[in-house]
């Protein structure tokens, strides 16, 4: 595989910002413009804002997140074994490739069943 | 002659510490977060260059995709309001340029230096296949094995830390008003 | 007359010289699938939609601009030009126009490794077999997964930027959602690789010449936990939840309106063409012709012959691709939306453990019964 084989790549970022920009750039010449205090207002079905916007939210978003990076971080590493799995079993060597995957997997396992026994997988608790 | 390889590293070179500076001067922090995130993509741009498609990837997957979703997601959870933010506020342009300026002298001190540490290796011939994803798990799964287990280990303590640190029994009582 | 001919004559020769070809090769391709994605596929989409959601509910659907109202899209984008480019006057201004035009990159980006097609010379034009994709990467597969994980940023951003609380809500669920059921697809494509022993999508499609995947148990289980996966990338019914609209008026992209909200709709119609796409490579052989090793060249088929011959697989690719698109359609205007907590339970609490039991399946099958 080579560099240029990302050229592809390159023009297609290229391709989706001009997207982007020129939808937006369209639509601010093309579009009209007569703006209201109450048409300008913050939406909230009709009646004028109540409350501050900047409420705290429930911590369940921030452990969702960080358990996210952590399993999606063992599913990564995940890959590589996936990947060289059957080179591994063609070359014999398939129970050396089955007992690591297998430990890896044990331990991602463990981190999921203590993650459901502490609650942290359920939303309401 | 600097052909395409060199243009691309240092246009690269030059977005990466551009933005890494961004990072660290702009005084709210979801243009920070911005910021990083292109860092994190121009470097995996960097890696392709390196030849090591497997590590591009990752690093665009884990940190771009993983890693500051968690950095956006505070900033979305704090929601901070910019006078709770307090006058701090984020470092001067001056400043930037001054640490720009600080950058390229130890960069050109270097070259003066030891004009061989600075050297571009040797592009990779064609054909190779270092840094393929195929060989890149194979030394995984070799080489360097205990490693990758003694990671999913790591993985395990962080979450239990994770587990511990949100489900401990509260001292203070809970703040009122939030809500999921 | 003869000589504008010769013009022509001379032209075709540029293009098909062997300095330019590869070029005209390269760009075509590009603007095949970039115009195919977001100027076909897309607003053909949303007609669909509207017509499907119209049958379901027993009504007519949009049937007056151009024949059956195929031009009810085209109309509705002029519309959206049109419409006043609004700010409201709490929303973060930079980023509340960043959010959606960051929107439209991962999607076309996307793209880039998709392929449509079988390796071709296009009959003799080419030197070598060349891949209908526009981005040959050998890492096809995870290309798609990390541009795919970036989607969350144009959201989130756009529930920030909006400073409008359904919209934080809106763009909250909708991120934990996203990265939640990344990981049940992350799982479910651990399996792919298990089985195909390749990130490379031709090699994946190349895997399935004797049996495609979903004829395969663990293949067959892997796609129960991609399709839920798909959806709930997406934003799309039943896993609606950011724009649930009776609580959340339509979530993050409440304050959201003109072309603004056009790019985030174009995207969404972008990100599901392209999972689609993902769901055929990895489950149903991809731009093959039958499972059970009847592909193309198994039945006499040459997809090398003419210029021109590859466009019988990539048409068969397409409809399957499109049934896809059907099924996104169809489930929306059938199923009701979950609640929060249960596509929190669904995505955590199954999804992740059998995807994870899954991939030990596959690799005890592999190594102990020699096959899956």
């Amino acid at each position: 595989m080579l560099t240029s084989d990302y050229l592809g790549v390159f023009v297609l970022l290229a391709l989706g910002v001009v997207t982007g920009v020129g939808a937006l750039g369209a639509s601010y010449f093309l579009g009209a413009r007569r703006q209201s205090p109450r048409k300008t207002s913050p939406y909230e079905c009709g009646i004028p804002s109540e409350g501050a916007e900047n409420q705290r939210f429930s911590v369940k978003f921030y452990l969702v997140a960080v358990s996210f990076i952590l399993f999606d971080i063992e599913a990564v590493f995940l890959i590589p074994w996936a990947l060289s799995y059957q080179d591994f079993v063609h070359s014999s060597h398939g129970v050396y490739a089955f007992v690591m995957g297998m430990i890896f997997l044990g331990v991602l396992t463990l981190g999921l069943v203590y993650e459901w026994r502490k609650g942290l997988l359920d939303w309401n608790k | 002659m600097p052909d395409l390889h060199h243009i691309l590293f240092f246009s690269f070179a030059a977005i990466i510490l551009f933005s890494a500076g961004m990072v660290a001067f702009r005084p709210r922090p979801v243009e920070s977060a911005m910021w990083l995130i292109l860092n994190f993509f121009v470097t995996a741009g960097l890696y392709v260059l390196l030849g090591s498609h497997f590590t591009a990837v990752i690093q665009v997957l884990v940190y771009a995709g993983a890693i500051m979703v968690l950095f956006v997601f505070v900033i979305l959870l704090l929601n901070l309001d910019p006078r709770e933010l307090g006058t701090e506020g984020g470092a001067s342009w001056s400043s930037l340029v001054l640490f720009m300026g600080f950058l390229s002298f130890v960069l050109v001190a270097l070259q003066l230096a030891t004009p061989d540490l600075l050297k571009a290796p040797a592009a990779l011939p064609e054909g190779s296949t270092f840094g393929s994803v195929e060989a890149a798990s194979r030394e995984l799964l070799t080489k360097y094995i205990w490693g990758f287990q003694l990671s999913g280990i790591i993985l395990l303590l962080a979450l239990i830390g994770v587990g511990l640190i949100a489900y401990r029994k509260a001292k203070v009582p809970q703040v009122k008003g939030a809500q999921a | 007359m003869a000589e504008r001919a010769l013009g022509l004559e001379q032209i075709i020769n540029i293009v098909l010289s062997a300095s330019v070809l590869p070029w005209v090769f390269f760009f075509g391709k590009i603007l095949f699938i970039f115009t195919l994605g977001f100027g076909v596929i897309a607003p053909v989409m949303i007609w669909v939609e509207r017509r499907v959601a119209a049958f379901i509910q027993d009504r007519v659907g949009p049937n007056r601009v151009g024949p059956l109202g195929l031009l009810q899209s085209l109309a509705d984008g002029i519309k959206l030009l049109l419409k006043e480019d609004l700010r409201p006057d709490e929303v973060r201004p930079f980023f509340f126009i960043l959010a959606p035009a960051l929107a439209a990159v991962p999607a076309a980006m996307a793209f880039a490794v998709v392929p449509f097609g079988p390796e071709t010379t296009l009959g003799g034009l080419l030197p070598e077999p060349a891949r209908l994709q526009i981005a040959p990467l050998n890492v096809g597969l995870l290309y798609v997964l990390a541009i795919g994980s970036l989607a969350v940023y144009s959201i989130a951003l756009a529930g920030w930027a909006s400073n409008n609380k359904f919209s934080v809500m809106g763009s909250l669920r909708a991120s934990a959602q996203m990265i939640s059921y990344e990981l049940a697809m992350g799982m479910a494509v651990v399996a792919v690789i298990l089985m195909s022993g390749s990130v490379d999508l031709y090699d994946i499609v190349k895997a399935q010449t004797n049996h495609w995947f979903i004829f395969t148990i663990p293949g067959f289980i892997a796609f129960l936990i991609f399709v839920p996966a798909m959806f709930a990338e997406t934003n799309r019914t039943p896993f609606d939840l950011p724009e649930a609209e009776a609580e959340l008026v339509v979530g993050f992209h409440t304050e959201y309106s003109g072309m603004k909200f056009g790019l985030f709709f174009l995207a969404e119609y972008v990100n599901m063409t392209t999972l689609s796409a993902m769901c055929v490579l990895f489950f149903f052989g991809g731009w093959e012709f039958l499972p059970f090793g009847l592909t193309w060249e198994g039945i006499g088929y040459q997809v090398d012959q003419h210029w021109f011959s590859w466009v019988i697989p990539f048409a068969w690719f397409a409809a399957k691709v499109a049934f896809f698109l059907f099924v996104f359609v169809w489930v929306r205007w059938t199923l009701p939306r979950f609640r929060y907590d249960q596509l929190m339970g669904l995505g955590w609490k199954t999804l992740v453990p059998i995807g994870i039991a899954n991939i030990a399946l596959v690799a005890g099958l592999i190594t102990f019964a020699g096959g899956f």
